[in-house]
């Protein structure tokens, strides 16, 4: 093939420059705590607690985002209504938006005082401040993966296959559930795996309705953040790697679940 | 099972699709629906298998009044022009779907469901293939398995829309000979839609030309071929030549009283279009004086025949002629000969004298699929 010497050789080059080495620079400060030390740092009770919270808020938020996601993605494919294009153009804006300003505003939004914090206060429910908040913001930035991953897909299915399985005689929820759904089961995997490394990784609105009390509402983003400023270079870079690998680890199960099913497919 | 069709409308927003069709289709038919883009075949089609709810009339199987009836209901087989399996399943599981998902108490087990399968893939020669995912079929077998699934579920019809639509010359005529030979074997009674003349005439018992939502002729094979009902049929079924001329107390003048024929039959008065094929024009002497006198203008040998160009001498008009070739009576015929011609075949058609104006909301550039899209919307 003309021309993998040097395509091939700026693919490695660049991906090396951009994602390797700076990765590896991770493993490497953290490998400098030797494997008991690691150990200790990652099985603290504030990191375990940390991972837990940013790992379990980030997949209860990915499955909400696949839900309703896939339901936008849906209604926006299916059915025609004014102000469409506008609200399509709002499934865009956590893409779009600074992550502080969504941060600052669904604090103001859910905190006690808030117009819909105050709402949910009645009902005894507490949102700002808690690992809820952190769900709810992780849920806000996570939406658009699963419905711009299921949207082209779901516009692919063709209506010939919805009436090929009426003339058949299936009835509307045997097409849904044995047509349509597994057509497009892959790219709500997929969005769901954006949704959820996206939630993950996530730090600007989150900190903000997060209120960071340790063990209870401090994700692991933060808690790097707040080794470092303790001078802690060993300690945080610890917790990345950690981050790193359990992440690395969750989409490559991901994309195995999805070779798989597009196998089949 | 017979198909009843009566009155049926269908508008799209305001493309009027279905222009009050009348028809019968016999029990174990064989029947075409042929016309071109937008003349409502498919609409047609979709209509009797409930695919498009009617704007008025009615269609019945046999007795039963089928126009309340769901898709569901109708148990109609309809085979899609882009097969529209189900690409998750394999081919085993497309032909069986339509078993397994009626209600409990009328579901076969799943013995009967396999031996079903099995026969149908015999029927369409894929046995051995049920393993396979729709992706791994060459458009034939895909087409093969769309039918068996179709046949599943004991059809009251079988429907299919452009059936060889998608697939290449040679598989077609393969295709098309076996699925005669299947519909003789099924007796299912079977509608299919076309926009390929020759695909209508070879395979159908009866052929339903349509154009622009109405029926323009209904026949046989050799009826349509023979004696076209309409301009239209004509056009559709070959290149005629079209000659202005009159009818006159029951004579027809061609081309200004130069040439005259004996009219077939009653002819309407006045002014007429007649219409001939290229192969039913005859070369003739210098005495024929009904001929119609012109000069060649252009030949072309296609195969075994030769094509004319002549030029009329009374109305300068360009008329097309068909010969055999080779042809020991031909001469060889060169650009600038004079030639005398005459059609032994020829129908006559009213000729409109301001043509009607396109209906409002009909645009033509749009295909059907657009209107439909459209109106849904």
């Amino acid at each position: 093939m003309p021309g993998l010497t040097p395509t091939l050789g700026f693919t490695l080059f660049y991906l090396g420059m951009i994602v390797l080495i700076p990765l590896a620079g991770v493993f490497f400060k953290a490998s400098g705590l030797g494997f008991a030390g690691l150990w200790k740092v990652i099985t603290s009770e504030r990191v375990l607690a940390a991972l837990s919270l940013s790992f379990g808020a980030a997949a209860i938020a990915a499955v909400l985002n696949a839900i309703f996601g896939a339901i936008v993605a849906w209604v926006f494919v299916r059915y025609e209504f004014p102000g469409k294009r506008l609200f399509d153009a709002f499934i865009d804006l956590p893409f779009a938006l600074p992550t502080a300003v969504a941060g600052i505003a669904l604090t103001a939004l859910y905190s006690e005082n808030g117009w819909i914090g105050s709402v949910l206060a009645h009902a005894g429910i507490k949102v700002a401040y808690t690992p809820l908040g952190i769900i709810v913001a992780m849920t806000f930035i996570g939406l658009p993966f699963v419905v711009r991953t299921v949207e082209p897909v779901l516009r692919e299915v063709e209506r010939d296959l919805e009436e090929a399985a009426a003339t058949l005689g299936a009835r509307r929820w045997q097409t849904v559930l044995r047509v349509i759904a597994p057509a497009v089961f892959p790219s709500l995997v997929t969005g769901f795996a954006l949704s959820f490394a996206r939630a993950v990784g996530e730090y600007g609105s989150v900190i903000f309705i997060a209120g960071n009390f340790p063990m209870v509402s401090e994700i692991a983003p933060l808690l790097i953040i707040i080794k470092l400023e303790e001078f802690d270079y060993k300690g945080a870079t610890a917790v990345a790697a950690t981050m790193l690998v359990l992440s690395f680890l969750l989409l490559l199960t991901i994309n195995l679940l999805q070779a798989w099913v597009r196998r089949r497919v | 099972m017979d198909i009843q069709i009566r009155g049926v409308q269908k508008h799209y927003g305001s493309f009027h699709a279905l222009r009050g069709i009348d028809l019968d289709i016999a029990s174990g038919e064989l029947l075409a629906l042929l016309g071109p883009s937008g003349s409502g075949k498919t609409t047609l089609l979709r209509a009797i298998a409930g695919l498009e709810p009617l704007d008025g009339g009615q269609v019945k199987f046999g007795d039963i009044d089928a126009t309340g009836l769901s898709v569901q209901e109708r148990k109609v087989g309809f085979v899609f022009q882009q097969y529209a399996l189900f690409k998750h399943m394999t081919v085993f599981d497309n032909i069986a779907f339509g078993l397994s998902v009626r209600p409990k108490k009328e579901r076969p087990d799943t013995a009967t469901i396999n031996k079903r399968v099995r026969e149908l893939l015999e029927l369409v020669q894929l046995g051995g293939l049920e393993k396979r995912y729709p992706a791994q079929l060459s458009g034939g077998q895909k087409q093969r398995v769309a039918l068996a699934r179709a046949l599943a579920i004991e059809p009251r019809v079988l429907l299919l829309d452009e059936p060889f639509g998608a697939l290449d010359a040679k598989v077609r005529k393969d295709l098309r000979r076996w699925l005669r030979s299947l519909h003789r074997e099924t007796g299912y009674t079977t509608i299919f839609v076309t926009h390929d003349q020759e695909e209508a005439l070879e395979l159908a018992d009866r052929v339903v030309v349509m154009n622009r939502g109405v029926i323009e002729q209904v026949g046989t094979t050799d009826e349509v071929w023979d004696a076209p009902s309409t301009p239209f049929v004509y056009d559709f079924l070959g290149t005629p030549n079209v000659l202005p001329a009159r009818v006159e107390r029951g004579a027809l003048l061609l081309n200004g009283a130069t040439a005259t024929l004996a009219t077939a039959g009653a002819a309407p008065e006045g002014p007429v279009n007649v219409y001939t094929r290229p192969n039913e024009l005859r070369v003739v002497g210098d005495d024929d004086t009904a001929a119609l006198a012109g000069k060649v203008v252009e030949t072309q040998r296609t195969g075994l025949l030769l094509r004319l160009g002549v030029k009329l001498l009374s109305s300068g008009d360009v008329i097309e002629i068909e010969l055999p070739h080779p042809d020991p009576a031909v001469q060889r015929w060169q650009i600038g000969d004079s030639i005398r011609v005459r059609p032994s075949r020829y129908s006559l058609f009213p000729r409109a004298v301001a043509t009607a104006t396109e209906e409002s909301g009909y645009d033509p550039t749009l295909t059907v699929t657009e209107h439909r899209e459209r109106s849904r919307t």
